[in-house]
């Protein structure tokens, strides 16, 4: 063999060394696991996020977990909400999912196969259930195990433009007010090309409003979807009736912005949106006029809406679910949560740490919130309640603007979710 | 057996400096071959025979999979919502890729003789195709809803209100299609343009002496030598828009209802949105059969009208 032959060779074991070591870098990239450096554990944190505002907090959140642990590190991984449930998805196919993984309530059922049960291990952590809220603590089960430890919660509230409703001579909303009150403030805010309300077809917009007229929601008493039932059905038909008959709403467009109706709030277009606490900080950054928060009215069961809120869980890939849940100990610890509650960013899940929330700025909120608290009712979750959501935003557009009817509307979606 | 008559001797490749083939340019050009073969299998070959695998398959994102057959196939084509998505494609296609040639042509043609100011319009022109497609859905989304700019301009002309374009299932996939057009547009007009500017002048001169006016001139001369040009921008604008997936996910999210969803669209939500991947791979070989055949048949009859200068 020549020495010209050698060099050859040489060059082409080291370009297919190069180009297997590229596509290997490519497959195992953010890792689902931990790695150990010089006796320091890394591990990936996964987390949906909407503003660098809240990725600059989640950030501040990993800092306080090397503090307490200094063999720990979190590498904060993110993506918009939406996303992160496709990424997820597509990292897990692949036994590629973070080690900490944010959890949804309305989601844990649809991922409850990726997670670890922390039952066993939560006292050896430090956590107890106990110091939360009962509803979210409940909400973050599946089957009666607990998979995710919770960060925040809330009940969908009504936000509405003060100024708009004083310019008018319309009474603001108060914590007794009722549907009949909702729909006259409606009808006085709606003029010259603004409303008094906007909606947006989500399933989710449309069970504050069925709990508190009709006292259903879109599950069966087996916790089976059964969106035909008399009452939701009945609830859907009055939302819809918002634009079509009493257009009091402006009518919808099929979008895949996730918060339409919100926008058109903040813009100043409709005087009132139902929406959740986790959005008040955005929402009194970005308008400008003074945002009231009340409960939803009151209809013929009262005023309900559904908690729901989010926490952190343990991947099942996860190589060390001991040091992962320290990790989440201090995430959702007091100190933790009593700094995201003091930035506005998350309601905390944890009781003692609730006041802080109400800082000078949310003040405000405070008798709202606490009245739909007080009312609120476990929030609906089926294994596929993705696709249920996605599937009721996609027809409900023809539906709210009076193309199709109600109960066809929700024959299809319950035909193709049910 | 005329298979072990011996090869006439090839002249030594060292006899001729600078040409022929010489030993070992074989291992060469496969040095050079192996990033882009590698790519090729790797993105390519390797996904799109595991996806023909995978549809086989029940195939949920998390959990057990199961060998099916044909059965995702068989449901897809018994199902009437994918009927409805493969018909939205299809009348996607078929009247975007006539508009778009139109307008592009169109353009091109006015654009082509030496104007003032030619390159500041064909890049005017073409801006809208390289700008970020979200951002140009965002900006139209503005423009088509209610209280939009479009809205706006009808309560003053008119004093109705314009329809409500993304919520009105009737309207949508027309709103979908002419965002569409005013996106992809500028791609095929550069092409024509390159392609007119190629054609001799002294063809047009010839042909005026002869007699020959303007429209004459435009279908005897301009048309049959921008067939190549025509036949390429064909090709490649019919295969996109087959997989057509920004504008309605961007826009109107495939709705209302299904009235802008498509065949890719629906492939995403299928795999991603309800995890279902052996039914998503399903969707992709439809998808890619017909691409395929389609392709083919312009192929086929190309013969017809293109004409290559040889």
């Amino acid at each position: 063999m020549t020495v010209k032959t050698i060099r050859k060779r040489a060059l082409a074991v080291a370009a297919a060394a190069t180009l297997a070591l590229a596509v290997a870098a490519c497959g195992s990239g953010g890792g689902g696991g931990s790695t150990t450096a010089d006796g320091r554990t890394t591990m990936v944190w996964n987390m949906w996020s909407g503003s660098t505002a809240e990725v600059d907090a989640w950030n501040h959140l990993s800092q306080m977990v090397t503090a307490k642990h200094p063999d720990l590190a979190l590498d904060f991984q993110t993506s918009s909400f939406n996303d992160y449930w496709t990424k997820l998805a597509a990292q897990a196919s692949g036994g590629d999912a973070g080690c900490i993984l944010g959890v949804q309530s309305y989601r844990a059922p649809s991922i409850s196969q990726l997670l670890v049960p922390l039952d066993d291990m939560l006292a050896g952590a430090g956590i107890d259930g106990a110091d939360f809220d009962p509803s979210i603590w409940k909400a973050l089960q599946v089957d009666g195990q607990q998979l995710a430890v919770p960060y925040d919660f809330g009940p969908l509230l009504m936000f509405y433009n003060a100024d708009r409703f004083r310019e008018a001579g319309v009474p603001v909303p108060t914590t007794s007010w009722t549907v009949q009150d909702f729909l006259s403030a409606a009808q006085s805010l709606t003029s010259g090309g603004k409303y008094g309300f906007a909606v947006y077809p989500t399933i989710d917009a449309v069970i504050p409003w069925s709990l508190s007229l009709q006292g259903t929601g879109p599950l069966n008493a087996q916790g089976e979807l059964e969106l035909t039932q008399e009452g939701f059905v009945e609830a859907v038909q009055w939302y819809a009736d918002l634009v079509t008959q009493l257009k009091v709403a402006p009518q919808v467009v099929a979008t895949n912005d996730a918060t339409p109706a919100l926008n058109s709030f903040i813009a100043g277009d409709a005087a009132m949106v139902v929406d959740g606490p986790w959005q008040l900080v955005n929402v009194m950054d970005q308008a400008q006029f003074e945002v009231g928060v009340a409960p939803i009215p009151s209809g013929d069961s009262g005023s309900h809406s559904q908690v729901a809120g989010s926490g952190f869980g343990i991947s099942q890939t996860c190589p060390d679910p001991d040091k992962a849940l320290q990790a989440i100990a201090v995430l959702t610890g007091p100190e933790g949560l009593q700094y995201l509650a003091e930035q506005g960013r998350a309601f905390p899940a944890r009781t003692a740490q609730q006041d802080s929330w109400f800082s000078p700025e949310l003040a405000g909120a405070k008798d709202g919130l606490l009245a739909a608290i007080e009312n609120g009712v476990p929030a609906p979750a089926t294994e596929n309640y993705q696709q249920v959501n996605q599937l009721f935003m996609q027809y409900g557009v023809e539906a709210v603007n009076g193309q199709q009817s109600v109960p066809d509307f929700l024959n299809t979606v319950q035909q193709q979710a049910g | 057996m005329t298979l072990s008559v011996p090869a006439p001797p090839t002249p030594r490749a060292a006899a001729e400096p600078g040409g022929g083939v010489h030993r070992g340019d074989g291992r060469a050009a496969l040095g050079f071959l192996a990033p882009s073969t590698s790519g090729f299998l790797l993105f390519t070959l390797i996904p799109l025979v595991g996806s023909l695998a995978i549809s086989f398959f029940a195939w949920p994102v998390l959990g057990r999979r199961r060998f099916v057959g044909l059965e995702n196939f068989v449901e897809l084509l018994s199902d009437p919502i994918f009927h409805r998505v493969m018909l939205n494609t299809l009348v996607f296609v078929v009247v975007y890729v006539p508009l778009n040639i139109v307008v592009s042509l169109g353009l091109a043609l006015w654009i082509s003789p030496r104007i003032r100011g030619r390159g500041l319009y064909r890049l005017l022109f073409f801006i809208p195709t390289v700008t970020p497609m979200i951002a140009n859905a965002l900006v139209w989304r503005l423009l088509y809803q209610p209280g939009g700019a479009i809205d706006q301009a009808f309560q003053a002309v008119l004093g109705t209100p314009a329809p409500n374009f993304l919520g009105d299932n009737r309207w949508a996939m027309a709103a979908v299609i002419l965002m569409s057009v005013w996106q992809g547009f500028g791609y095929n007009m550069l092409v024509f343009s390159a392609g007119l500017d190629a054609i001799p002048q002294s063809l047009h001169e010839a042909a005026s002496i002869d007699g020959a006016g303007p429209l004459r001139r435009f279908w005897s001369v301009t048309l049959p030598m921008l067939s190549p040009s025509m036949f390429f921008a064909m090709i490649m604008t019919l295969i996109t828009s087959f997989q057509v997936f920004v504008q309605p996910y961007a826009l109107t999210a495939g709705g209302p209802g299904v009235a802008t969803e498509t065949m890719v669209l629906h492939l995403y939500r299928e795999g991603f949105v309800q995890f279902d991947l052996g039914t998503a791979s399903t969707i992709g070989w439809f998808l890619f059969m017909i691409i395929m055949l389609v392709t083919a048949l312009q192929f086929l009859g190309q013969k017809r009208w293109v004409h290559y200068d040889d």
